[in-house]
């Protein structure tokens, strides 16, 4: 393409980290500015809805949608996204896998709504209108978008061409996806733009991970000094980097911290939290029930930490079959 | 009122559970027909995404049967096995689908009866769990 | 390009009275990439065959779905209709509708929604199917045998042939075992030294057998027809071509320790033969004794030696052994009646094991075989005790099953050398298996002097540690106490597992049954193998037994090994094995310890995971366990079971 690339960047429900992915490019986001033509950014420009339906079908290049989706806006946004464009990018956690937003799905949007609403301490007027279309009582109570029953990953909703994992990606990553589409290189479908191998392989403690590791019972962080020249797991600590994909340069072990897994499971796991089950179990000492009850009980919320970042695109977070 | 008619998706080791099934079809025995069998070298073969993935296609439970403890043919199979559907039940018990529709356990070659036993009363504890999705399938 | 071809067995007319077949098939036929079903009236009739390999040729069918019996009946058959076909054998998938469905719901409607599942979830497993092919390896004919008593040299006797080469590996410095310390055997008092001597000479002179003793099994790695096997040898200090067993070194040597069995005895010295008699003749240094080995500079017996055999700088050797099966036939050791304060036996000299006295009345003992007290006298009243640690839920609970008639045999002995003796006889119950049992004891008893005392059960005895004379009380069976004075005690101790048992078993990772024996793989139909395949078991290391069950069971290992591995023989690896995507791999070594048969490694220099095919074993505890999926088990792969999973749902539309 000898002319500019047409990219746009939507957010969906998220946290706004993946916009910071970007603008952590720094001075290189203005080149990258200048050698594309960005049509829609909510969070850095000033676009409208209806600049985007007016757009040709196709027209844009390269759209990158981060966040999660979770209110019907975001499935009508992302559906007029996915016609005008020909490549879509889901950009994020969020939007690849549903996010730490999807560990909503262990309620009902109902619930959910319940505790924020009504629950809460704050609350001062329980009786108050829930968010969603119908709007309240007042004419001061604006119709909003509603909960969908559930988050979705954004690949749940609109076929995608491309992933971006990470929570958020790192700006490295970032700069590598836009030289690639300045360059006239739309992503081929499936790419994902981290390694194919897990963590461990690029991890500066691979060596002193010993080949037989017996847990009796696992550590949390505050509960133990811990050597931070050795692998987290035969310190009884854990670390989901044999689950989760490479391409981070192992950042958050670099700064003395296990692995949470936001960059998602290799090509072979289509779930992130059966790959992190194998790794624990595989890591439990033999014993009796009792002490594997016990075992079990040291991890206080294998759900949350086994899915934090992957339960909406798990049939446990009512991610739909495949 | 129609009754909820559940599938269950039973995953048996080549060696021991299997041989169970298969003897209590040699006796005639009468086992509930929403039971569909899948044949596993070892129990210990059974990684949790594949659980995840029959309920994912629409099992409402998944039994996942191996030999004996201290019987395993490759020795610590079923142990594994044990220690993995511990731990995804353990995380089942958060979500939607309540860890009780996973049921680890085990069946000796030749205990048709066992089978048997073990079939109907996981069919009536996934009947009375109601359907995984009530919604309907998909 | 999938062509699947499925076959539903009618089998005769029984499936189509459960199952309404035509439906099947029906529904069956609109399955993508389903080009052709055909009820077939029985599939496994040899006369069938034919016309199924045609139909496979006619329609081009590169896979197929056979839907019928349990696949643990005849999947064998099955491939091998694919192989007349030229099709791989692994390009198959057997629905079992018979076992798991025909036969068990009774409702025709619900049984055939079952069998259309069944056999949907079949044709999408087969789409995932690859061609696998089964290698072959050489086998190793040579065998290694462990343990050089009864067992293993009946074992070793059976085996040895010209192009098979048998090691007898001993952990002692000599062959034989216990039975070749034996006086008498039961139950016509036989020698012992005569008839076994023979048989020790022989293969000591077998060219075919290689006798390596004072050696340990340290490691074993492989498959049947391939084990690699270390054994390290520990030194003798004497080399055994040129000693001649004259023992000048004993006689010189100026240790001299007091013997095991008679505090009265001459003194032992720390080389020598391990006992008169001992075969291979050839002298040892016994390190644990010897002034040299604990940093002293003696070279007393180098000197007295007039044949130059005394080697100080003799190495432990190492070596590694190519075999294609082992034989374990290590043996058991008696119950140690210090674990239980009511026998005295720690305390009393006079209180002695049932092993204890086979050495005494061997006529190389101290006392030249005379049955006498610690203060050499002849006793005038003996007491057997039986049941010692045997039959009791503290120690063993089963029953060994010889004790009571080598009692009675040793009961001989002592009456034989002294008629007046009076023997009492301190039991439970008797045990007196065999066709020579009853008729031993009932000719036994019939002698004048012998006392019968009953126990109210196993241990119901305290033998007091203190007296000047052994004294037993015994409670007998009306819960009355009982005082038997004796001048010598034996008890009949229980066959135990050897005490390295579990190290052994761990070493060669075979299993162990309840009470520490090797486990049998089945104690009624293999009764010789052990859970490993390729590894067998003979003697007592199997379960207490009479010497000519022990003798039996090495021919039967010997006959298990001459039939499956002949010289020059192949062995046929299974292809369903565990691979490992080195380009998926991260090297977490995750999979290393979850393996249970040691067939995967790091490869030092990638350093990703490999699975050994001749190893591997297709367990897939590997596969399920490595968190980024990179370890795929052939045919039983995960993408291959998931579509199995889903094709049991109405997939339309998904």
């Amino acid at each position: 393409m000898a002319r500019r690339p047409t990219i746009a960047l939507y957010w969906c429900a998220g946290c706004g980290g993946c916009e910071e992915s970007v603008f952590d490019l720094a001075e290189t986001l203005l080149d990258v500015y200048r050698q594309t033509r960005i049509v829609f950014w909510p969070a850095a420009l000033d676009a409208r809805y209806t600049d985007v339906e007016a757009l040709a079908d196709g027209e844009i290049d390269a759209t990158f949608i981060n966040g999660a989706i979770r209110l019907d806006h975001h499935l009508d946004m992302v559906r007029l996204l996915r016609k005008k464009s020909k490549c879509l990018i889901a950009h994020g956690a969020c939007a690849g896998l549903g996010g730490v937003i999807g560990l909503g799905n262990l309620h009902t949007a109902g619930q959910l709504l319940d505790c924020a609403y009504r629950q809460a301490p704050s609350i001062a007027a329980p009786k108050g209108p829930l968010p969603g279309r119908n709007g309240g009582a007042e004419a001061s109570d604006p119709a909003l978008p509603e909960l969908l029953p559930a988050t979705l990953p954004l690949d749940r909703v609109v076929p995608v061409e491309a992933s971006i994992p990470g929570c958020p990606p790192t700006a490295d990553i970032m700069a590598q996806v836009f030289e690639g589409i300045i360059a006239g290189h739309l992503p081929a479908k499936g790419t994902v733009y981290a390694h194919r191998k897990a963590l461990c392989h690029g991890c500066p403690r691979l060596d002193t991970r010993p080949e037989r590791i017996e847990i009796s019972r696992f550590q949390r962080l505050h509960e133990t000094l811990w050597d931070p020249a050795v692998c987290f797991l035969p310190q009884g600590l854990i670390c989901l980097g044999p689950v989760t994909r490479g391409g981070c340069d192992a950042r958050c072990i670099q700064a003395n911290m296990p692995c949470r897994g936001c960059f998602g499971p290799t090509e072979r796991m289509d779930d992130f939290g059966a790959g992190a089950i194998s790794l624990i179990a595989g890591l439990m000492a033999d014993g009796s029930e009792a002490d594997g009850r016990a075992l079990i009980e040291s991890i206080p919320d294998p759900t949350g930490l086994f899915y934090r970042y992957s339960l909406a695109a798990s049939v446990l977070g009512k991610g739909r079959s495949s | 009122m129609t009754e909820f008619d559940p599938t269950i998706v039973a995953l048996l080791c080549n060696w021991c559970a299997y041989d169970g099934a298969d003897a209590a079809g040699r006796s005639r025995l009468a086992i509930p027909h929403q039971i569909r069998e899948v044949r596993v070298m070892c129990s210990g073969q059974v990684d949790p995404s594949t659980v995840l993935k029959a309920f994912a296609a629409g099992a409402d439970g998944v039994l996942v049967l191996g030999c004996r403890p201290g019987d395993c043919h490759y020795r610590t199979g079923n142990r594994e096995a044990l220690k993995r559907m511990r731990l995804l039940q353990a995380v089942m018990a958060a979500t939607p689908i309540h860890s009780q529709r996973l049921r680890t356990d085990w069946i000796s070659a030749g205990e048709g009866d066992r089978y048997r036993r073990m079939a109907c009363d996981f069919v009536l504890e996934i009947q009375a769990l109601g359907p995984v999705n009530p919604k309907g399938r998909h | 390009m999938d062509r699947i071809g499925v076959f539903i067995c009618q089998c005769g007319p029984t499936l189509q009275e459960a199952l309404d077949m035509p439906a099947l098939a029906r529904e069956t036929g609109r399955l993508k990439d389903v080009v052709r079903v055909e009820r077939v009236s029985v599939l496994c009739a040899p006369d069938v065959s034919p016309a199924l390999v045609e139909t496979i040729r006619t329609h081009a069918i590169n896979r197929v779905v056979f839907a019928g019996c349990s696949p643990r009946e005849h999947e064998e058959t099955l491939r091998g209709i694919m192989v007349a076909a030229d099709l791989n054998p692994f390009l198959m998938q057997v629905a079992n509708i018979r076992e798991h469905c025909a036969w068990t719901i009774r409702d025709r409607m619900q049984a055939t929604g079952k069998a259309r599942a069944l056999i949907q979830g079949a044709v999408e497993r087969v789409r995932h199917h690859r061609p696998l092919e089964a290698k072959k390896i050489d086998a190793w004919a040579d065998v290694l045998v462990i343990g050089a008593g009864m067992a293993g040299i009946s074992a070793a006797r059976t085996l040895a042939q010209e192009d098979r080469r048998v090691f007898l590996v001993e952990r002692s410095a000599c062959i034989g075992g216990k039975v070749a310390r034996y006086e008498d055997l039961y139950p016509d008092s036989s020698c012992a030294a005569c008839l076994i001597e023979p048989d020790l000479d022989t293969i000591l002179h077998d060219d075919r057998i290689e006798i390596i003793t004072l050696a340990q099994v340290e490691d074993l790695r492989g498959r049947p027809g391939s084990f690699s096997v270390s054994v390290r040898q520990a030194a003798r200090w004497v080399d055994a071509d040129r000693c001649l067993g004259c023992t000048a070194c004993t006689d010189a040597c100026p240790v001299k320790m007091p013997d095991p069995i008679r505090a009265d005895a001459p003194r032992c010295a720390a080389i020598g033969l391990p006992y008169a008699g001992a075969l291979p003749h050839v002298a040892m240094i016994d390190r644990h004794r010897c002034l040299r080995a604990m940093g002293e500079s003696c070279s007393i017996c180098q000197d007295a030696c007039p044949f130059e055999a005394v080697n100080y700088d003799q190495p432990d050797t190492y070596r590694e052994l190519s075999v294609g099966a082992v034989v374990v036939a290590t043996g058991f050791q008696g119950f140690d009646p210090d674990r239980e304060d009511r026998y005295g036996h720690a305390e009393r000299q006079d209180v002695i094991t049932a092993d204890a006295f086979e050495r005494l009345a061997n006529a190389s003992s101290p006392t030249g075989g005379r049955i006498v007290t610690a203060d050499g006298r002849v006793p005038q009243c003996v007491a057997f005790v039986h049941c010692v640690g045997s039959r009791t839920d503290a120690f063993n609970a089963y029953c060994s099953g010889v004790c009571c008639l080598a009692a009675f045999k040793h009961a001989q002995q002592v009456k034989r050398q002294s008629p007046e003796t009076i023997v009492h006889h301190i039991y439970a119950d008797l045990c007196l298996p065999g066709q020579a049992g009853q008729r031993f004891f009932d000719r036994f008893q019939k002698q004048p002097g012998i006392v019968f005392h009953r126990m109210v059960r196993p241990g119901a005895v305290r033998i007091d540690p203190r007296a000047a004379t052994p004294v037993i009380h015994v409670t007998g069976v009306d819960g009355c106490e009982e005082r038997v004075e004796a001048d010598l005690v034996i008890l009949a101790t229980a066959l135990e597992p050897e005490e390295d048992t579990d190290q052994m078993a761990k070493r060669l990772d075979i299993e162990l049954d309840p009470d520490g024996f090797f486990k049998a793989h089945h104690p009624v139909t293999a009764p010789v193998q052990s859970s490993r395949d390729g590894i067998y078991l003979a003697g007592c290391c199997q379960g207490p037994k009479d010497i000519p069950a022990s003798v039996a069971q090495g021919q039967a290992a010997a006959g298990c090994i001459l039939q499956r591995f002949t010289p020059g023989g192949t062995i046929t690896l299974d292809p369903v094995v565990a691979r490992v995507d080195p380009d998926l791999c991260a090297a977490c070594r995750t999979c290393l310890a979850l393996c249970p048969c040691g067939a995967i490694s790091r490869d030092e220099e990638t350093p990703t995971a490999r699975a050994e095919e001749t190893l591997c074993r297709g367990c897939g505890i590997c596969a399920a366990g490595c968190p980024s999926g990179a370890i795929t088990v052939d045919h039983f792969s995960r993408d291959a079971l998931h579509a199995e999973i889903n094709g049991l749902f109405d997939l339309s539309g998904d």
